[in-house]
């Protein structure tokens, strides 16, 4: 029945990371490279485990001041990673378990669909259950501490529900994604749209969470409402009730089995609908007329961005749903909660400040996680693929080049990180200051942000990819550059907060100053070293 | 037209891809570069079209170095490689607007010409519909009226009749002999030896990245059959 299932589900993990071709290929620090690659996931694995952690820790003492029930926490990391997996199963449905490379090799061996997209989708449960394990049980191990708990059986619990964990959101997920694709799939600008709809997904249920709630509080228990499986892992995990543990593996299961058979009976179609097999659809067959060649470049980037939903969502999706949610927060505090509360000062190591005077300072600074979010320059080489050969035997300058994908960049990072930052801002009444400074390094670092995302790319290119997702996901530049951009934005913000005690702006203006000297020190490289190691490749 | 002196490339890893190699191709030249698999070909072929940096050696396009001044060397040639990989997320059409733009071709001159080689390719009906729903063979004549419409003044290709359906080849052998009659010049590997020995004037024949025979067709086959040399040549 499962005849196959290894030796494809072998195929594609192998793959992963492209840790084959690095054992296999003409690098010799190739097989080194592996390990800094387990190195960096090391890392990032007990990174996550920490926040989950240190989260859990600082709700529920917020929950003990509260006098809240303590089993939120849990209820609400349960809730992120499930809406986490949710949303990332979405946008996987189309070019990682369907309109794969490899559909038509496959679909000619004497292997049954199911089994095709059994190993397929596995890929995706296994990541779901590292994710799980890695936020969820440090999350009820502090929990458990916090609470003085002494049930000897949680961890027995946990273990039997963590495989069951990934089913439902994945089966939400999925079936979003499917539908999604094949909504679009006769439409003329199917990605375009599809990134569209998914993006419209994701705000349409925030701001009915949003809705739910009257205040930050609230917030929290609406997610936790609104997530219907939280009751009944709650209610498994804290209180040992064995129904509902039952009810939570045998639903998970025949909600995920019930998915995979649809989605198997339905595999050819979903698939050739995902490659627009015999598509006619009714474009232009005239010249769009002549144009500048900086232009056709810039142009031919922005196409490639929304090629793919999945391209788009990776790229730039970060930053908009990072957005959506610093405006959404700003939003409901300002017309729900207490808004003098910003105006009461507050004592800190002998001074006294209010927080609307600690915002002036760090509200700037959003604009760098927000910048942050924006990888195209990070992905963009790579992006070129197998067709990187038009750009290197045409008469284009590698400088032309680059200039036209960081003005793609900046294109979609610019106003983002402009227009959420200064909105809070204006929201909240900061000071001119703040606006100037919010405005200034939202810029700058953007520059800053996608130059440094072409030099990572440059030297870190990943042109022989099958799929765009090896690209885009799993590429050490994306990564690199993502993850320094974020967590090195809520480093400076903590920092920020401290300095602030001291000079509010001067901080600010020291982000900036070094802001705009790395531009030049960017733009340098990009010349001397950049240029050269383009046309090497 | 163009003149390779030299040329010598090793990849990483040591493998000695081109050793030495020298050519010369002048205007009006159909030039056959023949040789086994893994032989040197596509490396030459790279180097030539400015994909690949090569260790020693130079190549002139036109007096040109290749080396000192890609941009404009690349302006005078146009280059099909064997597997046309091109953006499968453009349209036939948005795809020869962009090689368009990039080479400066006016909008009347490249309606005129994306026309005649459309029908001629008989893809004129594809070129509203993205590239990813191309099969091989459509991809291959989309690349060539790519290279065709910058009015090149040589063509470098790799492999260029894998692929296309009998008209098509013969459409294509048809515009060779009257790109090389305006003084164009063509320098094309293959592994198709009959095409090779009717159309090439020139041919040169590769063996482990070393040129082993390179000359008129006729001095070098010697009436002999092309099958026939390259097989005891290449033994």
């Amino acid at each position: 029945m499962m005849h196959g299932f290894w030796p494809v589900f072998k195929v594609s993990f192998v793959n992963l990371f492209g840790i084959n071709k690095k054992l296999y290929g003409k690098d010799k620090k190739g097989k080194a490279k592996i390990g800094g690659i387990i190195a960096v996931l090391s890392i990032v694995a007990l990174g996550l485990a920490g926040l989950s952690a240190s989260y859990t820790f600082i709700f529920c003492m917020a929950m003990i001041e509260t006098g809240e029930d303590l089993r939120r926490t849990v209820a609400i990391m349960f809730t992120a990673v499930s809406l986490f997996l949710l949303f990332y199963s979405i946008h996987s449905a189309s070019g990682e378990i369907f309109g794969f490379k490899d559909y038509e090799i496959l679909s000619a061996l004497p292997i049954k669909q199911h089994v095709i997209l059994l190993a397929k989708v596995s890929s995706l449960y296994i990541f779901s259950i590292i994710i799980f394990f890695l936020v969820v049980f440090p999350s009820i191990g502090v929990y458990q501490i916090v609470s003085a708990g002494s049930s000897a059986f949680i961890g027995f619990r946990l273990a039997v529900m963590l495989p069951f964990m990934p089913m439902a959101p994945m089966f939400v997920g999925l079936g979003v994604g499917v539908l999604l694709n094949l909504l679009t799939s006769k439409i003329k600008r199917k990605n375009l749209i599809n990134t569209i709809l998914y993006v419209l997904i994701f705000v349409l249920y925030f701001a009915f969470v949003f809705g739910l709630s009257r205040n930050s509080a609230e917030f929290v228990s609406s997610a936790y409402k609104v997530y219907p499986l939280n009751f009944v892992f709650v209610s498994a995990i804290c209180d040992g009730n064995i129904l509902m543990l039952l009810a939570f593996t045998l639903g998970s299961l025949l909600l995920f089995a019930g998915l995979v058979y649809i989605l198997a009976e339905n595999y050819r179609k979903i698939n050739a609908l995902s490659q627009n097999l015999g598509s006619k659809t009714k474009n232009k067959t005239y010249t769009d007329g002549q144009k500048s060649v900086g232009r056709s470049l810039y142009k031919r980037n922005v196409k490639r961005l929304f090629s793919s939903s999945m391209v788009a969502m990776n790229v730039i999706g970060g930053a908009f749903i990072f957005a959506i949610l610093i405006i959404g927060f700003a939003i409901m505090f300002l017309f729900n909660e207490n808004v003098e509360i910003l105006d009461v000062p507050i004592r800190i190591f002998n001074a006294s400040f209010t927080p609307r005077y600690l915002m002036n300072g760090v509200v700037p600074l959003l604009a760098i996680p927000l910048s942050s979010g924006c990888t195209f320059t990070s992905v963009c080489i790579s992006l070129e693929g197998k067709s990187f050969w038009i750009l290197k035997s045409s008469p284009v300058r590698a400088k032309d080049e680059f200039k036209a994908k960081i003005l793609v960049d900046l294109t979609f990072s610019v106003p983002i990180s402009v227009i959420s930052v200064v909105a809070v801002c204006i929201m909240y009444k900061l000071s001119v200051w703040a606006l100037v400074f919010s405005v200034l390094i939202s810029c700058f670092y953007s520059l800053a942000n996608a130059e440094s995302g072409l030099l990572l790319n440059l030297r870190f290119p990943s042109l022989d990819w099958e799929t765009e997702a090896e690209a885009v996901k799993r590429g050490t530049s994306p990564m690199i550059h993502s993850l320094v951009g974020i967590f090195g934005g809520f480093l400076l913000i903590f920092i920020q907060v401290l300095f602030s005690l001291i000079n509010l702006y001067l901080g600010l203006a020291l982000v900036l100053v070094a802001t705009i000297a790395s531009i030049f020190v960017f733009s340098a490289l990009l010349r001397k070293w950049g240029e050269r190691k383009y046309l090497s490749l | 037209m163009l003149r390779i002196c030299n040329l010598t490339k090793t990849y990483k890893g040591g493998k000695l891809a081109v050793d030495d190699l020298s050519l010369e191709i002048s205007a009006g030249d159909i030039f056959g570069f023949i040789g086994h698999n893994g032989a040197g070909k596509s490396t030459t072929i790279k180097s030539v079209v400015g994909i690949l940096e090569f260790d020693s050696g130079e190549i002139y396009v036109n007096g040109i170095s290749v080396k000192d001044d890609p941009i404009t060397c690349k302006k005078m040639i146009a280059y099909i490689p064997d597997n046309p990989d091109i953006y499968e997320y453009l349209t036939g059409m948005q795809y020869l607007d962009f090689i368009s733009d990039i080479f400066g071709i006016s909008a009347q001159e490249r309606t005129s010409l994306i026309d005649k080689y459309a029908e001629m390719f008989e893809i004129k009906d594809n070129l509203g519909q993205l590239v990813s729903s191309y099969s091989h063979g459509m991809k291959q004549k989309l690349a060539i009226i790519a290279a065709l419409i910058h009015k090149p003044k040589l063509l470098v290709m790799d492999e260029p009749f894998v692929g296309l359906d009998p008209k098509s080849s013969h459409t294509l052998k048809m515009l060779f002999a009257e790109f090389c009659s305006e003084g164009g010049a063509i320098f094309f590997s293959t592994h198709v030896l009959e095409v090779a020995q009717k159309l090439c004037n020139k041919i040169a024949i590769i063996k482990n990245g070393k040129l082993v025979v390179s000359g008129n067709t006729e001095d070098v086959l010697q009436g002999e059959d092309l099958e026939k040399v390259f097989l005891e040549i290449t033994e």
